[in-house]
């Protein structure tokens, strides 16, 4: 292939000066991972920033995040930033990108915060930090891995179970000018062990803010993991974040997206089935109005021979919003037996809505059972007839059949605050949808 | 589970029964491409100028552009230069007037393939544009289709005859810097086929072209414009075998639809060009562009296609719904064995008001080939109530093949109802287990399973064709058969 040039060279080339000048003014205790930074910089620096005619990036344009003026850290504390749920949790604050609080005291978990990891500690992050992706197919986990503001890394012990589930906030100052933020999560769930994990991506307002988190997650034998990604975001926020999960044998994942809000949001989800009877569930919702952009690509690789895979994403897309969905599932060549159903529903509810999307799968082996399924449409003029004529306004019709046509999804969610606090953002949805539906 | 093993053990086993080299004299240029060739190849067929010009853009626009990466298939690197752009068989300076000036060695190279040229053509009611290579050698029932007022005849006549039809359309629907390969295409083409249906005409009969490709080390660039003007319908049937050898052919064609107000264009086509032996040596590289325009209102267009050739195929017939009311469909069976490599779909592109499409993909995959189904549906803001039905499955036989879904699409209109369906499977043992349970034997229960998946793409193809292409499912399930 022949190279353009690539219109955002010059953010890229700020970028990778960005992020060495970051690295240089942190602290002393993150000198340690000074070398995983610059390796994860050079990698950066030699990879392109992804433009329309890079396939992944098809859809999303990143111009949000180059015009974006983010390329600034903020570490001024302030304690004027919105709060995660509010639930019996145990909760781990990242404020401006940096470990602010954590109130975690349980027996079955271990919690090390990047910034004050000891020895050992430092020996076990660097055991697990960056081992589940391949930087070069992910520019922007790769500019997470060169600059590594802050980060923690949660261990559940062998066959032992929190006695509440953890929330991890990702918050900012609610006012003040631009500025980006970056931190990892490891989460290593060992054999026998079960975890809740809630992530709460809070609003933060007019104030721009663009957060890059990368979340990786090893799930040991036989072990169990629910996790709530819960991109609650403002109008002015930009996020990119990428969860990447690697299962052994016997293991169970399961997530819990919903996303509403925000800018630009890009959400990579990569799930390796590597053991045996590994199975997993991606359950998501979107909601994107106003010029909201909301992009999921999850990708399940079927590594391991007789493990299931489950998807389910619903979206509703309202005024000029634009969702993008991209749903990849490999069946490697051994991985026969193996049982991949993913499913994407859309609904327009506007002209000017716009939704882009693509189930692939990618099979290697015969003996298996995949489907996929997708559908872009708008609410049944039937159904709201009916509602109608049975003396129901049309906006309240409106409303319900929005509502039903996701809470199939969201009503999987167990932890009921949460689901009660989602519930709350998607009702305003609905209400903003039902009154422009019948303004 | 040994009986599905079987017969694609004996698929595999086939030898490629259209197999043969026809030893005739060619007159062609020596590999390479310029500028030069290109008007050659504009001289030899005494083309107007607007042509030559043509051709020359094409191959500008083609030198500034990159091969395409994106297809999930594997090839060596083409050298473009290492290509033979021209060659006509020879004594054809004035064209055969009858059957009687025809190169004997042609007519027995169509009787071993059993084309319809003369009786038969008659029996089967087709009007053959036999296509050797480069050039038309004969045509047949002119009188009939002129009667009817359809021209039906080679490109390079129409280029000559008709220039006002062939300037107004050629590249109306496939611009010559679409892809790489139609650039190319546009630049080199050799001859091809040209039909022009009249107003108000359903033509008398269903019209077929036979492609071969046959001089050794000649890439072969089909050129196909069909134009249904308003109101009339025509049906059109294209079938390809090649001799068999062992270095790769590289054919690149382009077929332009357009279908005007009210008017029908039913294409299909049966591709079996030689796929490459056991080894994945030789066959075929088949990457075609293939596009319709439903450029009225209540118009229609309808692919229909068979792949069982070629090691790799790279051909996404689609269809522009432009018109009102417009109808796309896309029906397709994929057969995939050895190494063979297959990546094909379409792409529906919805534009006016209440158009509608289907999508009707089978994928077999068998050996060590790999089939993919890329498609695209994509429903512009304006086209309301756009109607989209979608539905790929693959079956696979063989633990070592692969088959992938790459579905797009983009919805712009809230309006607009689109749905997409896949499922991938193998032949089940609970299948199996069922017609045996019956009395069906294992190995008929397979080769009903498998015609019973390709069903719902073979009832859409004419008769002719659709005995043609059972028959060569029927061949690939021989083992199973008995």
């Amino acid at each position: 292939m022949a190279t353009q040039s690539n219109p955002y060279a010059d953010f890229h080339r700020q970028c990778v000066e960005a992020s060495q000048s970051w690295s240089e003014q942190l602290g002393d205790n993150l000198r340690w991972l000074d070398d995983a930074r610059s390796e994860g910089r050079s990698l950066f620096a030699g990879l392109e920033l992804p433009t329309r005619k890079t396939e992944a990036w098809r859809y999303t344009p990143i111009a949000p995040i180059v015009q974006g003026d983010i390329l600034r850290l903020r570490t001024t504390e302030s304690a004027d930033a919105p709060q995660g749920i509010t639930g019996d949790f145990y909760t781990l604050t990242f404020h401006n990108g940096q470990l602010a609080a954590s109130n975690i005291d349980d027996s079955a978990l271990e919690v090390i915060p990047f910034s004050s990891a000891d020895a050992a500690g430092q020996a076990l992050i660097k055991e697990y930090l960056g081992k589940t992706f391949d930087a070069a197919r992910h520019p922007f986990a790769a500019l997470n891995a060169g600059t590594l503001q802050d980060g923690a890394l949660i261990r559940v012990r062998k066959d032992s179970k929190a006695l509440k589930p953890v929330q991890i906030v990702h918050t900012a100052d609610v006012s003040g000018e631009a500025a980006s933020s970056y931190n990892r999560v490891i989460v290593v769930v060992e054999s026998g062990a079960k975890l809740e994990l809630l992530e709460t991506y809070v609003d933060t307002h007019e104030r721009k803010v663009f957060q890059n988190t990368v979340t990786e997650v090893f799930l040991a034998a036989n072990s169990t993991m629910t996790h709530y990604a819960l991109n609650c975001e403002g109008a002015n926020q930009i996020h990119t974040g990428c969860v990447f999960i690697e299962q052994q044998g016997g293991s169970h994942y399961e997530q819990h997206a919903f996303a509403t809000g925000g800018a630009l949001k890009r959400r990579d989800i990569n799930v390796k089935l590597l053991g045996q009877l590994a199975s997993c569930k991606l359950n998501g919702v979107y909601l994107a109005g106003g010029r909201e952009h909301v992009d999921f690509h999850t990708t399940i690789e079927h590594v391991a021979p007789h493990c299931v895979s489950e998807e389910t994403y619903k979206g509703i897309i309202n005024g000029k919003g634009k969702a993008v969905f991209n749903g990849r599932v490999h069946i490697h060549r051994d991985a026969q037996q193996s049982s991949a159903a993913m499913n994407n529903n859309n609904l327009l509810l506007t002209n000017t809505a716009e939704v882009n999307t693509k189930p692939e799968l990618e099979i290697y082996a015969d003996d298996v059972k995949c489907a996929h399924g997708a559908t872009v449409g708008q609410l049944d003029d039937m159904a709201l007839f009916y509602f109608q004529s049975r003396g129901i306004t049309r906006s309240d019709a409106h409303r319900m059949l929005s509502r039903a046509f996701v809470e199939s999804v969201m009503a999987e969610m167990e932890i009921e605050t949460a689901h009660a606090y989602v519930l709350e953002l998607a009702e305003r949805f609905y209400n903003e949808g039902a009154q422009e539906a019948t303004a | 589970m040994s009986t599905p093993e079987n017969s694609v053990d004996q698929y595999i086993k086939r030898e490629y029964q259209a197999g043969f080299i026809t030893d005739i004299e060619s007159e062609a240029l020596e590999p390479g491409l310029n500028e030069d060739v290109i008007r050659f190849i504009s001289a030899k067929k005494n083309e107007p100028e607007f042509m030559l010009n043509w051709r020359l853009k094409a191959y500008r626009e083609w030198l500034n552009m990159v091969e395409p990466q994106w297809a999930h298939v594997h090839y060596p690197k083409i050298d473009f230069n290492d290509i033979i752009y021209y060659s006509a068989p020879k004594s054809q300076k004035d064209g055969p007037k009858s059957l009687d000036e025809v190169d004997p060695e042609l007519l027995k190279t169509y009787e071993k393939l059993g084309i319809p040229l003369h009786e038969r053509a008659a029996l089967a009611g087709v009007a053959v544009d036999a296509v050797f290579d480069s050039v038309s050698v004969a045509t047949t029932f002119k009188e009939k289709l002129s009667e009817a007022g359809v021209i039906f005849c080679s490109i390079s006549e129409a280029v000559r005859n008709h220039p006002e039809l062939v300037e107004k359309y050629l590249g109306s629907v496939v611009p010559v810097r679409d892809n790489y390969f139609a650039a190319l295409n546009s630049a080199v083409f050799s001859d091809g086929s040209f039909v022009y249906i009249p107003k108000g005409v359903r033509c008398p009969m269903e019209l077929s072209t036979y492609f071969r490709i046959n001089a050794a080390k000649t890439g072969q660039f089909e050129r196909t414009l069909i134009i249904a003007d308003e109101g009339s319908y025509v049906s059109y049937l294209e079938g390809c075998t090649a001799p068999m050898r062992d270095e790769n052919q590289l054919h690149a064609a382009v077929v332009e639809l357009v279908a005007l107000e009210g008017a029908e264009i039913k294409y299909s086509t049966v591709q079996n060009w030689y796929p490459g032996d056991e080894e994945g040596k030789g066959g075929i590289y088949n990457f075609v562009t293939k596009r319709g325009l439903c450029a009225g209102a209540h118009s229609k267009i309808s692919w229909t296609q068979v792949e069982t050739g070629s090691a790799i195929t790279w051909k996404y017939p689609s269809v522009v719904l432009k018109g009102d009311h417009s109808v796309g469909e896309f029906y397709s069976v994929a057969l995939t064995n050895n190494l063979q490599q297959a990546d094909t779909g379409t792409k529906m592109i919805h534009m006016g008001k209440h158009t509608r499409s289907t999508i009707i993909s089978k994928g077999i995959s068998a050996g060590r080939s790999d089939s993919s189904y890329r498609g695209l549906v994509r429903i512009a803001p304006n086209a309301e109530n756009a109607r989209n039905y979608t539905q790929c499955d693959s079956l696979l036989i063989g633990s070592k093949c692969g088959a992938h879904t790459f579905p797009y699409i983009e919805s712009k209109n809230n309006s607009a109802v689109v749905e997409h369906e896949a499922t991938t499977s193998k032949v089940s043992d609970e299948q199996l287990f069922l017609c045996r349970q019956r009395g069906i034997d294992a190995e008929r229960a397979v080769s009903m399973i498998v015609n019973g998946f390709c069903k719902e793409v073979f009832k859409e193809l004419p008769m002719e064709f659709a005995v043609e292409a059972g028959k060569l499912l029927e061949v690939s399930l021989e083992g199973s058969v008995g």
